[in-house]
């Protein structure tokens, strides 16, 4: 069991469900099972790397819609969808949503098991890049607005003389500035400051 | 001594008169009629002494009468009897002896002459006869009654002969009726030969009591038999029937005696070669006056060709059965596969399941598995079943049948079909259904036709609820209704009649059979199918069958 990690299977076949449970289960996993993709959206699904595996064809809101629902709802989560038929307008709209992978019944079951490793890696991956974002951003949020200009100025490739410049305000209060802010970011060097800063959407000099 | 004499002359006289009456009898020798009368007046000539005597025979068809005379001498009259009866004219009409005049003029010589005139029948006037002679004595009394005598013998004879004429007659009348008759019967007889061999019927009687059965050759024929070589029994009737059949035959005919009811019954006979017909027997019971039932009579019909005619009907009727419901799989292929696939997949799957949980000594969750692999193919070999049993081509067959079972498979089938779609099915299935015989597949057929068209009209709709309802049910009359309602376009009431036409089709890859032959399939179920329209929009279509009378059977 890798219990910091879980797999939802969406698809109103039951015995197809449960034997992809049961596949998923034999190398290990976590896995939870809903019949219908509304019975999806409504549990509370817990915050640790997961994936789902999702019937395109489903009773009531289709594969596509719950897609679609969840990209609106701003939830992250790697959809591996599998489908009865080859349709391929379908793989290329489910794909341009963000689908990892699009398995065509009846698969092989390594396929399925290698889609839903790197869906469950890549999930651990995003959350770990979200994670550090939103403690950067933290950081960021807790810089005073002065400390701020300064930062997004810097990052921008201006000298501490043109920042006192573009402020009003002398070079030696500039550099102040400057230091609380690498201090406050947790940047030791101008380079890792204008990564930190490009992660939280500043414009830089790149 | 003169007295003496004149007794002896008398005597005489007397007894040769009784000679001539004597002689008055050969006038019935004859049977003619002339003849008669020539020989009375001969007769009466030979006994009398008279001038003339005159006969007329009336006609009683109303036609000449027939006139005869004697005289003593001949004068120059060429017709003699024309010629007295001329001259006798105005009193030959009075019947009344009495009232004819005594002495009329001689009418073949000179001067008077007395005459005795006599009416020939009491009633019915046959004629009259008449006779004169010049002397005054005319008519003496032994001549009044000899002349009577002779009328009478004479009346007596022309009356037999009248009798014999008319009894020859009608001898001859009948006689030639008969041979009509006769001549009609062959003919009748000959057209009924021919009108039986034509239409292949043949005739019988079977005389209860005796047991004796009369066949028509045409039953012979149809036999196959020799009729010089068959003798007829109940035993041999029955005998005669194919295997199969001949319980049957027995039971209808005896309990049509018991019960002296009319029958009909189809049964196939065995010809001595060993070829089949099949024939249609048909009997009524004739029961007489005292209300005994005294023989059956009826008919025996050849229909082996019309028999032939409706299985080749109903066999190129099952062959485009056939080809349409290859035509619908077809159509559903997309959707057959996946169902196919559905279960092939999770059978792989678990299969897979399976093997890891074994490489990981994972028994118990192992079993599991390979438990739902196997559940996993039997539900692809149902599926594939079903198909195979659709797509076969088998000849009709009747069996027990629970038709919300048949519901049941062909929703497995277009289950699909309906999701692909996006409908919504609702199944209203009655419990009070009872099984009744039906074929299989041809019902399968019907449901699945109509679930198809109703899966159809629902695809194209931009909007809109898209709902399926199949209902059974049994109404009470003991008809089982089977109904398929959608929520689609529905149809516009004037193609309403032109739906179950052959070739009849809004589908560009429609073959325009599926309803045709749905109500063909039902029809000969004994059944209807109609539809109707659905409020507020889409179609209804439903039939009915009749399931009561099997059921209790």
């Amino acid at each position: 069991m890798e219990p910091d990690k879980l797999v939802f299977v969406v698809d109103d076949d039951a015995p197809l469900r449960e034997s992809l449970a049961d596949l998923l289960r034999s190398i290990g996993l976590r896995v939870e099972t809903f019949p219908s993709a509304q019975e999806f959206l409504q549990s509370k699904r817990h915050d640790v790397p997961s994936c789902l595996v999702l019937d395109v064809r489903l009773k009531g809101l289709s594969g596509l819609d719950l897609q679609k629902r969840l990209v609106e709802g701003d939830v992250d989560i790697p959809i591996i969808f599998i489908t009865g038929h080859g349709d391929i307008p379908m793989a290329v709209q489910a794909m341009k949503a963000g689908a990892v992978e699009f398995l065509r019944k009846p698969f092989r079951d390594q396929d399925l098991l290698d889609a839903v490793q790197q869906a469950l890696e890549r999930d651990r991956k995003g959350r770990e890049q979200r994670a550090e974002i939103a403690e950067l951003r933290k950081r960021f949020d807790s810089l005073t607005p002065r400390e701020r200009e300064v930062m997004t100025l810097v990052v921008a490739g201006l000298l501490n003389k043109q920042v006192a410049n573009e402020l009003g305000t002398s070079e030696a209060s500039v550099k102040v500035h400057r230091q609380h802010v690498m201090e406050k970011i947790g940047a030791d060097s101008l380079a890792k400051l204008v990564r930190i800063a490009d992660k939280i959407g500043i414009p830089t000099s790149k | 001594m003169e007295d003496t004499i004149d007794e002896i002359q008398r005597l005489r006289a007397c007894i040769n008169d009784l000679i001539g009456v004597l002689a008055i009898p050969a006038v019935s020798s004859s049977r003619e009629p002339a003849q008669i009368a020539s020989t009375l007046l001969d007769a009466l000539q030979r006994l009398l002494d008279l001038d003339f005597v005159y006969a007329r025979l009336e006609d009683p068809l109303g036609g000449m009468p027939i006139e005869v005379a004697r005289v003593a001498h001949y004068g120059e009259l060429a017709a003699l009897p024309q010629a007295i009866g001329q001259a006798l004219t105005p009193w030959l009409e009075e019947d009344d002896p009495k009232k004819w005049p005594l002495l009329i003029q001689n009418p073949i010589g000179d001067g008077d002459v007395s005459i005795a005139p006599l009416r020939l029948g009491l009633q019915n006037k046959i004629g009259m006869v008449v006779a004169g002679a010049q002397r005054a004595d005319f008519p003496a009394e032994t001549e009044r009654l000899l002349l009577r005598v002779a009328a009478n013998q004479a009346v007596i004879a022309l009356q037999e002969a009248r009798a014999y004429d008319k009894l020859e007659k009608l001898v001859v009348g009948h006689s030639g009726e008969l041979a009509r008759t006769n001549d009609s019967l062959q003919r009748s007889e000959a057209y009924l030969t021919e009108a039986q061999r034509l239409s292949h019927t043949g005739s019988w009687a079977w005389n209860i009591s005796s047991g004796e059965v009369l066949w028509s050759r045409e039953i012979y024929r149809i036999f196959g038999l020799d009729p010089e070589q068959t003798s007829l029994t109940f035993d041999l009737i029955v005998e005669l029937r194919h295997p199969e059949d001949r319980a049957l035959a027995e039971r209808i005919l005896k309990n049509a005696v018991r019960e002296r009811k009319d029958f009909e019954f189809e049964s196939r006979i065995v010809r001595p070669d060993g070829s089949i017909r099949h024939v249609r027997s048909v009997g009524r019971p004739v029961v007489n006056v005292a209300g005994v039932l005294v023989e059956f009579i009826g008919a025996v019909m050849d229909i082996t060709e019309g028999k032939m005619r409706e299985e080749a009907l109903r066999k190129s009727q099952a062959d485009l059965a056939h080809v349409a419901r290859v035509a619908t799989l077809g159509e559903m292929s997309a959707s057959i596969a996946h169902e196919v696939n559905q279960p092939l997949t999770a059978a792989v799957t678990s299969a897979s399941a399976c093997l890891r949980w074994l490489n990981a000594q994972k028994l118990e969750e192992a079993r599991r598995s390979a438990s739902r692999v196997i559940a996993e193919g039997h539900r692809a070999s149902e599926i594939i079943g079903r198909v195979r049993l659709l797509a076969k081509k088998a000849p009709p067959q009747k069996d027990w049948l629970d038709v919300n079972e048949t519901i049941h498979e062909v929703i497995a089938l277009a289950r699909s079909e309906i999701q692909r779609n996006n409908i919504t099915l609702e199944t209203q299935i009655s419990d009070q259904v009872p099984v009744f015989l039906a074929d299989r597949v041809q019902l399968q057929q019907v449901i699945l036709n109509l679930t198809m068209n109703a899966i159809e009209a629902m695809s194209g709709l931009g909007s809109g609820p898209r709902e399926l309802l199949i209902r059974s049910d049994i109404d009470e009359s003991k008809h089982l209704v089977i109904s398929v309602q959608d929520s689609g376009p529905g149809f516009d009431p004037e193609s309403l009649e032109r739906l179950f036409d052959a070739f009849y089709t809004t589908k560009p890859q429609g073959l325009g059979m599926g309803l045709a032959i749905s109500r063909s399939i039902v029809e000969g179920h004994g059944g209807q199918l109609w539809a109707t329209a659905n409020a507020p929009r889409g179609a209804v279509f439903q039939f009915l069958l009749p399931v009561g009378n099997e059921y209790v059977a």
